[in-house]
């Protein structure tokens, strides 16, 4: 339910952003103390500055994801609990992996978690230096409680993100007495470790918050539970020590102290990974249905696109569309049919006059939207709408349907004029939208292969020709890729799908479009620099909010 | 109206049975080993349809008792040289029921009652488990399946209220609801899923924790990390009850289901385990899961397929179904074979690099798509045939106080979304399997469903083991599957 304070305030943000005073808008919220543990959501909550651009979106108690997991336990524990995590429930791709309208508790996730946290234990334990680095002191004797006590509160802040108070400690320094009948201080050390592996507070991310006074279900969000959402923002992991620092020092109340600590967090490799994998989850080939050989180099040729132009090279995000090279090796070069580097390891190749450019001529990117044995226009084109312009299509009236893309079984039959049926009465009307832009893009395989006839069809020579219907026609992905940037929707749909992979939900409200067009503003205004725009969205008042869904 | 919640059908046979000088209380509150044996309800879920280019191979050959069994249904039989997924003689144990129905909606008309909507995958799975009509393609149910049912009427006093396993343990190319067959309500009566166990490894840890093994080393190192593990739950449960006084109500309904858990696993680890005995045994370990493995279609470089062993996996869990009914730690159970549109790799089953559901679409053979059938089928039978064979404490066997019943994502014949007349994705010429005797089921019959719906079998089911009504539209049961 959204109040209607905040409702209000997103009207306010429409006609701030109408008249580009995006920046600056930030007024100065008071900063908070920054308590943890039991008493850290007492205080007041700050009411957002009068006037100012907040929407504070709606939020429920976010599950890790196995990803998120997976990083949270090798950074608290030094290790890749690889195959463990087998037991942690599938996460449902929507297509983000982190949807928690997708997420229930069950048997299966409280079971998984202890089994989880059993086996780590074991690796860290049968480990002495990560067992050294992890505990942080050396224990005098198996009952030596200042060092356990000591490992607890350091250990348990890193795990629960937050400092443990006093009588926390208390409860897991009660272990010691089972090193007791082992005789080993690191029988104790192991249970702290299962005991919080398996806690609710690690397992979600619990937003207490406190309550903004006059506000229905409007929420102040403490330092540490902003710290939190930073880092698995950025990092797909919990905050590091650095970050907890920060946060005890209340240096996460403010925008500013917010942008500085998102400024740091994105200089690290972990940011390139998790915009990586934002960007293969949005596009659907983090899962690839390429061979193993090929995904792996696709894998790679894709992220190091991504990371050079939003990372490295610092330019605008939509040149991810438009780069005239890519990082392939020999094998990729000649899959392409490409300029070979003369290399076995990947480096920047021009495309030259192949007709590529950008992600749209990725394996990567073909592979996804297949259909039986071949590429499908209307898929491809339907991926293309949904995903890259965020538009909707509907599903059609069963009474239309036929399936066109199932080769023919008889006479061969080519599919451009398979898909006739396509062009015909009700169908057209959907289908003009989808068809024709898959059909631009047909001369490549679902491998990102180049061909001019269709597979085991000699006879069918493909035409290649496509049109984004309002927008302009178009051959192949680097001329599409220049149509979806000039069609000018691109950019908002990617910042929309930053938001709902940022807020972990696909449905947004009024509210949320509002909020996305007002980082589309400022998205364009900085050039569209994607690492801005998390910067941008990091720092805005409404990030230090929570209303409660 | 009782305010107690007794089935009339467990109060009577208190009344009637030898357990009549049990003092009320203590039969009620299910203190079983000396009253009538309780109720079981086994429930599986197999993502296929059942006929490529024709169905004949799922039909048996005749109606009535003694019914010829063909390709798909070859495990049932006495003998299989058909395919390799074994031969179990449940004919007189298993009633086939085939050609039932599950209708659908027309033009731009909402779905008729358990209908679905006419797109295929997915529409017809919250129709078929949970009597409920479909409104979209999702596989998500609108209402509570059989096996919820079944638990809040049998499951007092049970170990495990249910069990929820899944045998594929990744939908290899997407999941979510497509791999879930289980739902219950939360306390503010929304629909929600029952995510189900998939590792064997966990399941089997989970069910059998606390039971002492003959190993006296080993049962030493246990009882250790027991006394270990009710510190740790202690602690965790603690954190829990502190974090949820702290939470609004929204938060707190939507940690609920996990708070819940950890309490049960809490006092699972707290109280002794029924006692072994000549049917109750621990099984063995089944170590760590097998691996899961990805490949592409032999036809198609851009399909992805997975295994990941789902033949041992269904093997294991289906034992340890079993034995979690033979050792009562539970009453109700749930087992997905595969999920919604499976897009498991069959080439360790049947030598074609291709996926389940492919099968159903021509990438092989129509035998070799009844072959992947009947494995499932198998693997529904092996349990069958384990609880059949296995004495129940008060006489009898635990097959006599058992439902059980096997359904499927779909038929074979008309599609409305292709206009085909014979397709696999139908919802026509739909089968279902019922094995058990409880409540006046007699197995052993092929039965022409006459168009029923596959969730009315269901519905006989629920019935048989006391569970009164129907299941979400379908208010009754088929008759011929007691008559």
């Amino acid at each position: 339910m959204i109040p209607g304070r905040v409702a209000r305030l997103a009207l306010v943000v429409s006609c701030a952003a109408c008249v580009g005073t995006i920046d600056g808008s930030h007024g100065v919220v008071d900063s908070e103390q920054g308590v943890g543990g039991q008493g850290g959501g007492m205080l007041p909550g700050t009411p957002p500055p009068a006037g100012t651009s907040l929407v504070a979106g709606r939020a429920a108690l976010r599950r890790l994801t196995e990803n998120e997991l997976r990083n949270t336990l090798k950074d608290l524990l030094g290790t890749d609990p690889g195959v463990d995590l087998d037991v942690w429930p599938e996460d449902a791709r929507t297509p983000f992996d982190n949807d928690y309208t997708t997420q229930f508790g069950s048997r299966a996730v409280v079971e998984a978690a202890k089994s989880i946290a059993e086996k780590a234990a074991i690796r860290l334990l049968t480990d002495p230096a990560g067992r050294q680095r992890v505990v942080g002191c050396a224990p005098a004797s198996p009952s030596d409680s200042a060092c356990f006590k000591q490992f607890i509160s350091r250990f348990g802040r890193r795990a629960l993100r937050r400092p443990l108070a006093t009588d926390e400690i208390d409860r897991y320094a009660a272990f010691i007495a089972h090193n007791t009948a082992s005789g080993d201080f690191y029988t104790a050390v192991g249970m702290v470790v299962r005991a919080m592996l398996q806690d609710v507070e690690l397992l979600y991310r619990i937003e207490l918050g406190t309550p903004v006074p006059k506000e229905t279900n409007l929420f102040r969000l403490n330092n540490f539970e902003v710290a939190t959402r930073l880092s698995y923002l950025l990092w797909g992991s919990a905050p590091d020590d650095e970050l907890l620092d920060v946060a005890a020092r209340s240096g996460l109340a403010s925008p500013a102290g917010v942008r500085s600590a998102a400024a740091r967090l994105l200089g690290a490799k972990r940011a390139r990974e998790r915009v990586g994998r934002f960007h293969s989850l949005w596009l659907g080939y983090e899962r690839s249905t390429l061979p193993g050989n090929l995904d792996a180099k696709m894998q790679v040729e894709s992220a190091a696109l991504i990371d050079r132009v939003v990372f490295d090279d610092k330019a605008s995000w939509l040149e991810i569309f438009q780069r005239k090279e890519s990082y392939v090796d020999d094998t990729l070069a000649a899959h392409y049919g490409m300029t070979r580097p003369n290399s076995t390891t990947p480096k920047w190749v021009p495309y030259g006059t192949t007709g590529r450019q950008g992600l749209l001529s990725h394996g990567t990117f073909l592979s996804v939207a297949a259909k039986f044995n071949d590429t499908s226009p209307t898929q491809r084109g339907k991926m293309i709408r949904e995903r890259l312009l965020c538009q909707e299509i509907p599903l059609p009236d069963p009474s239309m349907m036929v399936n066109v893309d199932e080769p023919p079984k008889g006479d061969a039959m080519c599919k451009y004029d398979r898909y006739v049926a396509h062009r015909q009465g009700g169908c057209a009307a959907c289908h003009s939208l989808m068809d024709p832009v898959g059909f631009g893009l047909e001369n490549y395989d679902t491998a990102g292969k180049y061909r001019t006839t269709e597979p085991n069809l000699p006879a069918c020579r493909i035409a290649g020709q496509g049109e984004l219907v309002g927008v302009g026609t178009f051959r192949g992905p680097a001329e599409l890729g220049n149509l979806l940037i000039k069609g000018g929707d691109l950019d908002r749909c990617a910042v929309m799908q930053m938001y709902r992979f940022a807020s972990g939900r696909k449905e947004l409200t009024e509210e949320d479009r509002s909020f996305v067009d007002l980082l589309t503003m400022g998205f364009r205004q900085k050039t569209n620099h994607f690492d801005e725009l998390l910067l941008e969205y990091a720092s805005q008042p409404a990030f230090g909010y929570r209303v409660i869904e | 109206m009782s305010r107690f919640r007794i089935p009339r059908r467990t109060f009577l046979r208190g009344l009637g049975g030898t357990a009549i000088a049990l003092p009320f209380l203590e039969l009620m509150e299910g203190k079983r080993a000396q009253a009538a044996p309780g109720k079981r309800f086994f429930i599986c879920f197999a993502g296929t349809s059942l006929g490529q280019a024709r169905l004949d191979d799922f039909v048996p050959s005749s109606v009535g008792a003694n019914y010829g069994v063909r390709r798909a249904l070859a495990p049932l039989g006495e003998t299989n040289a058909m395919n390799k997924f074994g031969a179990y003689s449940l004919r007189n144990d298993v009633s086939v029921v085939s050609g039932m129905k599950i209708p659908w909606a027309t033009g731009t008309a909402a779905p008729p009652a358990a209908g679905r909507v006419a797109n295929w995958h997915a529409s017809s799975i919250c129709p078929l488990l949970s009597g409920m009509a479909s409104l979209t393609t999702s596989a998500a149910c609108r209402g509570v399946t059989s096996d919820q049912l079944a638990a809040a009427v049998l499951s007092t006093g049970a170990r495990f209220k249910s069990l929820e396993y899944r045998v594929q343990p990744s939908g290899y190319r997407d999941g979510g609801a497509k791999g879930v067959m289980s739902y219950r309500k939360d306390s503010a009566g929304k629909v929600i899923p029952n995510t189900p166990v998939t590792s064997p490894k966990l399941a089997f840890d989970t069910l059998f924790t606390g039971f002492t093994p003959s190993d006296p080393m080993e049962a030493r190192r246990r009882e250790a990390l027991l006394a270990q593990d009710k510190s740790i739950l202690d602690v965790v449960r603690g954190n829990a009850d502190r974090l949820k006084q702290r939470l609004g109500n929204v938060d707190r309904l939507r940690l609920e289901r996990h708070f819940e858990e950890i309490r049960d696993l809490e006092k699972r680890i707290a109280t002794l385990p029924p006692p072994q005995g000549t049917t109750c045994k621990v099984p063995t370990d089944p170590g760590a899961d097998p691996p899961i493995s990805t490949t592409v279609e032999a036809k198609s470089a851009a399909r992805t397929i997975g295994y990941a062993n789902e033949d041992l996996r269904g093997k294991v869990i289906g034992d340890l179904i079993h034995m979690a009914f033979a050792c009562d730690l539970t009453r109700v159970a749930s087992m997905m074979v595969t999920f919604v549109q499976c897009f498991m790799n069959v080439e360790p089953l049947v030598g074609v690099r291709t996926d389940l559901h492919e099968t159903g679409h021509f990438s092989t053979t129509q035998e070799k798509m009844s072959d992947t059938i009947a494995w499932q089928v198998g693997l529904w039978a092996r349990v069958i045939a384990k609880m059949k064979e296995t004495p129940e404490a008060g006489g009898g066997y635990l097959l006599d106080n058992t439902a059980a019943i096997m359904v499927f994502e779909g038929g074979h014949g008309f599609d409305p979304e292709s206009g085909n007349a014979a397709d696999s994705h139908s919802s026509e010429n739909m089968g279902v399997l019922v094995a058990g005797r409880s409540g006046g089921l007699k197995p052993g019959r092929h039965i022409a469903g006459g168009n029923a719906h596959p969730a009315q079998a269901i519905v006989s089911c629920l019935n048989a083991v006391g569970v009164p009504g129907g299941l979400g539209e379908v208010p009754n049961g088929l008759p011929e599957l007691t008559s």
